[in-house]
């Protein structure tokens, strides 16, 4: 065979930190917006508010004329005004629309603008990408024709990356010793699991019964575990009895390895177990239970070069399909982007 | 993060019974005679053995019989112990605990069905017969095994009506795999039985490009390390030019790296995804547990820890 001069090879950790750049994360939560919110995503200072037409806006925070807080300034009707002094950036284009020291607003300087960048709301969050995507917005099949009412809990701040995040909400082998408190003694062995990936998603059926918990006597449950890469985890319960409830997790990279979880729980209208209040209140305390475990894990990311060793076992399945996926995402921008081109 | 989960339910052995050579079959209600939980077609459980062993199999009642689950269980005497534990221990009267019905191999709507069972096999195929003749969907049944006392459930299957097909193999031979993927054009198939007969159907769907309409229950992951590995055959280190010959003992792995290859890897044993390595050219022989169906089709990836060649000589990107 031919080779074609050798190229130079991104490491896996640019290729994760490419492909996070171009993949869909939460930046504030839509019951928020009543002010204009600050944001960091992948060290990109943000702000995000809704303008008077409702519309909402995803821009950087920085003004262009002397770096003034955009998240401190006031919104206008289609557009944001600095907190300095007073320069309006439209809330769509991120162009300056007006200058109030300049009497001839035709004197604005043409470049003078922010960044504007895609915002969606879903899921109780408003979701931004800084780059060309990579993958579509999160959208499960599960919630196909589901109608969830969702509740944005209080964002947790962790320092580790979005991977690990991830890995702790789906990893099973650790509730008898993290939740020993929360879940009392479950059992340590894990079954082998019956993990399915397709793409970027990985989920898993697992029955849950109600047993002597918080929650029993809600009766029997079905539960999808689904997570796509790079930062989206859900647990979908489906109870016989009562209908669906959802607790989501998504991670978003304030850097490399320092995520703010933006998280949520949902019910299905007509849903006839707890609250939302009540399901949130719980899941708080097992999630509360976790962090101070996971920040202290040493490296704060996966080793995607091998630069540590790790040694994995089949409790781990689910987890190491989730890490395949997110491999599939950096070939994405491996092979459809020059990386160090 | 998740939930407070139980596991396991505590159930008598309330009946067994022969259904064929070597095939016992063994009905499980709660001790305290509560309704079972549901399950589908497909679902399996673990049951947990008085020795401590615990074991998969796959659930062949009626779903719509809540009072009791099902299992048939094949006798392997030179295998692991777990079904000759359930051969020799489970009689009627017998309590043990098993696991919740877990399903992984479901049956998907379609237009009609062809069930391609061998052996012990038949055991997830029954229910998904059952409901797809309820639903009134066309469905047909090919089911191999040895000899004519091998088949299990021959009366319920003679109740099903008159889509069924039994080879027995030392009369009728192996079914004929070309015919049945031809035959099965525009339904859906779903087997279950010896991986030899399991991989004979998949290389013929994947041939005629039908993969996708393809559903396979594995009872036990592809075999690791207990069988011998294969022939030997080569592996050319694309990056260098170094041509290594891979011996019919040796991992691609060790090959690798005694050629001065410095590869990562990790549980080198098919799993964790570790040594993942790109084929430039040549036809894997996949024997990880992590790809998908796809990702092996597509074959420009592969576990260098266990898995090998199907042909002469891979082109690795090392």
């Amino acid at each position: 065979m031919t080779l074609i001069a050798e190229p130079v090879i991104a490491t896996k950790r640019e290729l994760a930190e490419a492909a996070m750049r171009r993949s869909w994360f939460p930046v504030a939560r839509i019951c928020d917006l009543d002010t204009p919110q600050t944001a960091t995503l992948l060290g990109v200072n943000l702000v995000v508010y809704r303008d008077g037409e409702g519309r909402v806006a995803v821009q950087s925070r920085r003004c262009p004329h002397r770096g003034g807080d955009l998240a401190m300034g006031e919104v206008h009707k289609n557009s944001i005004g600095c907190p300095y002094h007073g320069w309006e950036f439209s809330s769509s284009t991120g162009a300056c629309s007006r200058i109030p020291s300049l009497a001839d607003q035709s004197k604005i300087p043409p470049r003078a603008g922010i960044a504007s960048y895609p915002a969606v709301e879903k899921y109780g969050h408003v979701w931004t990408v800084l780059e060309d995507p990579i993958r579509d917005m999160y959208d499960l099949p599960e919630w196909e024709g589901v109608e969830l009412e969702w509740l944005a809990a209080e964002p947790l701040d962790s320092p580790v990356g979005v991977a690990v995040s991830i890995e702790n909400f789906r990893d099973v082998a650790h509730f008898p010793f993290v939740h020993k408190v929360s879940m009392g003694p479950t059992p340590e062995v894990v079954e082998p699991l019956h993990v399915q990936r397709d793409g970027l998603d990985v989920w898993m059926d697992r029955p849950l019964d109600a047993g002597s918990g918080e929650w029993a006597g809600d009766g029997n449950c079905m539960m999808r575990y689904h997570c796509a890469a790079p930062g989206f985890a859900s647990i979908t319960y489906h109870y016989e009895k009562l209908g669906r409830r959802v607790v989501a997790g998504f991670p978003s990279p304030i850097d490399y390895e320092h995520v703010l979880i933006f998280w949520g729980v949902a019910n299905e209208v007509g849903f006839q177990g707890a609250s939302l209040e009540e399901n949130l209140r719980i899941e708080e305390i097992v999630y509360r239970e976790d962090l101070p475990v996971v920040e202290m894990v040493e490296p704060k990311e996966i080793p995607w070069d091998a630069e540590v060793q790790e040694f994995s076992v089949p409790a781990d399945m689910f987890t190491l399909n989730y890490r395949r996926s997110f491999v599939e995402l950096m070939n994405r921008v491996k092979d459809g982007v020059r990386v160090h081109a | 993060m998740s939930t407070l989960e139980q596991t396991t339910i505590a159930v008598q052995v309330v009946a067994t019974r022969w259904e064929a050579e070597s095939i016992a079959s063994y009905e499980f209600a709660a001790l305290d005679g509560s309704d079972l939980p549901e399950w589908a077609a497909g679902a399996h459980i673990d049951v947990h053995l008085p020795s401590g062993l615990t074991r998969q199999y796959s659930l062949c009642g009626d779903p719509s019989e809540r009072s009791r689950y099902r299992i048939a269980v094949l006798e392997i005497i030179d295998g692991r112990g777990g079904s000759a534990e359930v051969h020799r221990e489970l009689r009627a009267g017998r309590t043990l605990q098993i696991g919740l019905p877990r399903n992984n191999f479901t049956l998907a709507d379609a237009e009609r069905y062809v069930f391609v069972a061998g052996g012990i096999g038949i055991t997830p195929l029954l229910p998904m017969i059952r409901q797809a003749d309820r639903a009134g969907t066309p469905w047909e049944l090919v089911y191999g095994a040895r000899s004519a006392g091998h088949f299990a459930f021959g009366d319920e299957l003679a109740r099903l009506g008159a889509s069924v097909r039994l080879l027995a193999q030392d009369v009728d031979g192996h079914p004929d795999f070309a015919a049945l993927t031809q035959d099965s054009t525009g339904a859906a198939v779903y087997c279950c039985g010896p991986s030899g007969l399991m991989d004979a159907l998949t290389e013929h769907m994947d041939r005629a490009g039908r993969l996708t309409d393809l559903n396979l229950e594995r009872f036990a992951a592809a075999p690791v390390g207990e069988t011998a590995p294969g022939d030997g055959f080569q592996v050319e280190l694309a990056r260098t030019g170094t041509v290594v010959d891979v011996g019919p003992d040796e991992t691609v792995l060790d090959a690798v790296r005694a050629a001065g290859v410095d590869h990562p890897s990790s549980c080198e044993m098919g799993f964790c995804g570790t040594c993942e390595t790109k084929v430039l050219a040549g036809e894997v022989d996949h024997r990880d547990d992590l790809l998908t169906d796809d990702e092996r089709a597509q074959g420009n990836c592969m576990m260098i820890c266990v898995s090998r060649a199907k042909c002469s000589r891979l082109v690795l990107d090392l």
